[in-house]
């Protein structure tokens, strides 16, 4: 499981994060919401080692991975599938997925071989595609083939920032599907989300971030309660 | 082989090599216009090491090719939270700051009754090294061509390995890269530091052929050539720049009737070829493309 405390991160004199404290529970989904800049994707960086953070701690699985760098976060199960940068596009599919493998690459060729083929079997049209170039894909199949990338490299516990942004709605349903299916797997799930209605369907636990802190938990039923969050996010009163 | 024919050809080799440096900086994703530091660094010193200690042209241009990746390693040491623009402005300055050293190194030597050595705006001359061992502008161009293709074949190794595969990773997208566990500062350092090397070597040849050598030949014109050829050519292959430097100095510079046009018909080349093709003519995508083929053709 995944434990932060007071986690604090800046950029030069702003300061992103403000002593955010949260758990993800192995097994589960846990959705953090907020607005734009409320400090969910420097959340992301900072857990997965892309920035260092400047106070707090973070624990995983009983390890620090306090201001480890990104290689090691990953090697310790950690994966981000970051925002908006999904694929590689003039790589062939096939070669992003060897990509998310890198950890691991040298040792287990068989077996990378073999988590490629599983992930063709779980994503049928990455099979379709797998020698054509990332770029040509749609914006439903690159968000696909990011999530078979990160989960290439065997993590306990998988980061999804914003993974529904920028698709249509019958698409956005899919990924939700597959988030479904990876949770039901066993996977655990932090995902960074804005579309609420489409979050309630998989999370077990959410958290509210404001301008880099923490201003509510709970459980979706207490969510959806609550006052604040229906007014802004769920609409209506 | 006329004399002229050689040492044009020689020049476009020796040219090649700063194409080269720039590409390898190009394909981690940053871009240098700080190249010809290097390159003059490694003509100073490889001068140094054959005019006033007396060594082989092999020594010292090996440690003219040190001392440029040595260079390089500060620089992209100094350099290594800078990123776009600010590292591009950071090259540019920190080349202008060796060139303006130069000019200030005053180290004439009486050697054989010539002088040589550093002389600040004066320039190191007497760079005899070709001279006292006869060998010809012909000689010459074989040797640089044989250095150059012997580079070409390293790069097409490293090319077909997992180090650039990655590298490229990083210079696509950094941060994508680091999700993936990939250190991209690591590349960087290394890719600059090899690129130093590169150009490094290529300004020792350059100053055993040319026998004189003064700072201002390595000012901010010489980098931008390098790079307009690295990027014209394209970060597919390695073979790029080197088509680059064709057609620059093979054919604007080489056709003696439209020769004074050449920096005017090159910058208009440079400009429409950014606008029909940005990613250069031997572009990741073309190499893509082509490998597809390939791989269609044997199935």
């Amino acid at each position: 499981m995944l434990s932060i405390n007071n986690l604090e991160t800046s950029y030069g004199l702003i300061k992103a994060l403000k002593g955010v404290s949260l758990d993800a529970a192995e097994g589960e989904v846990t959705c953090i919401l907020g607005p734009n800049g409320a400090g969910k994707t420097t959340l992301m960086f900072t857990l997965s080692g892309i920035i260092k953070p400047d106070a707090g701690s973070i624990d995983f699985f009983g390890t620090s991975l306090t201001g480890l760098a990104a290689p090691k976060v990953l090697r310790e199960g950690l994966a981000l599938v970051p925002e908006n940068r999904l694929v590689f596009p003039l790589m062939s599919v096939r070669e992003n997925l060897l990509a998310g493998a890198y950890t691991r690459n040298r040792s287990d060729k068989d077996e990378v071989e073999a988590d490629i083929e599983k992930m063709f079997a779980r994503f049928p049209v990455l099979k379709e595609r797998q020698e054509q170039n990332a770029g040509t894909l749609s914006g439903g199949e690159q968000q696909m083939l990011a999530l078979a990338r990160a989960l290439m490299s065997r993590p306990k516990m998988l980061l999804l920032d914003e993974p529904s942004v920028g698709l249509a709605p019958v698409i956005v349903n899919e990924v939700f599907a597959i988030i479904k299916q990876l949770k039901e797997d066993g996977l655990s799930i932090v995902l960074v989300e804005q579309n609420v209605v489409k979050a309630l369907e998989v999370a077990d636990h959410f958290y509210l971030l404001d301008q880099g802190r923490v201003t509510f938990a709970g459980t979706p039923g207490e969510m959806e309660n609550d006052d604040v969050i229906k007014r802004a996010y769920l609409g209506g009163g | 082989m006329s004399v002229y024919v050689a040492s044009i050809l020689t020049n476009m080799a020796l040219i090649s090599f700063l194409a080269l440096s720039a590409y390898l900086v190009l394909v981690v994703g940053v871009v240098s216009f700080g190249q010809q530091a290097f390159f003059g660094v490694g003509a100073y010193v490889t001068a140094t090491v054959t005019s006033i200690y007396g060594g082989h042209a092999v020594t010292g241009v090996f440690i003219g090719m040190l001392s440029g990746a040595a260079c390089a390693l500060v620089l992209a040491i100094l350099t290594v939270r800078l990123s776009g623009l600010y590292f591009a402005i950071s090259t540019l300055c920190f080349a202008e700051l060796c060139r303006l050293g130069l000019l200030q190194v005053r180290a004439p030597f009486d050697i054989d009754g010539r002088t040589t050595g550093p002389d600040g705006p004066e320039g190191f001359s007497n760079i005899r090294w070709i001279f006292e061992h006869n060998y010809s502008v012909q000689d010459f161009l074989v040797l640089t061509t044989v250095c150059l293709v012997a580079l070409l074949g390293l790069l097409f190794l490293l090319e077909r390995s997992r180090i650039m595969l990655r590298a490229r990773l990083v210079g696509q997208d950094s941060i994508l890269a680091q999700s993936l566990g990939l250190r991209p500062i690591l590349y960087r350092i290394v890719f600059v530091t090899l690129s130093g090397g590169v150009a490094g070597f290529g300004g020792g040849l350059f100053a055993l052929f040319n026998t004189y050598i003064e700072p201002n030949m390595f000012g901010v014109m010489l980098g931008v050539h390098g790079l307009a050829y690295a990027v014209i050519g394209g970060l597919g292959a390695p073979i790029g720049p080197l088509i680059g430097v064709a057609i620059d100095i093979g054919l604007l510079e080489s056709i003696r009737a439209i020769s004074a046009y050449r920096m005017i018909a090159f910058g208009g080349l440079v400009a429409l070829l950014l606008i029909l093709l940005p990613q250069g003519l031997i572009s990741p995508r073309f190499v893509a493309r082509m490998r597809r083929w390939r791989k269609l053709f044997h199935v």
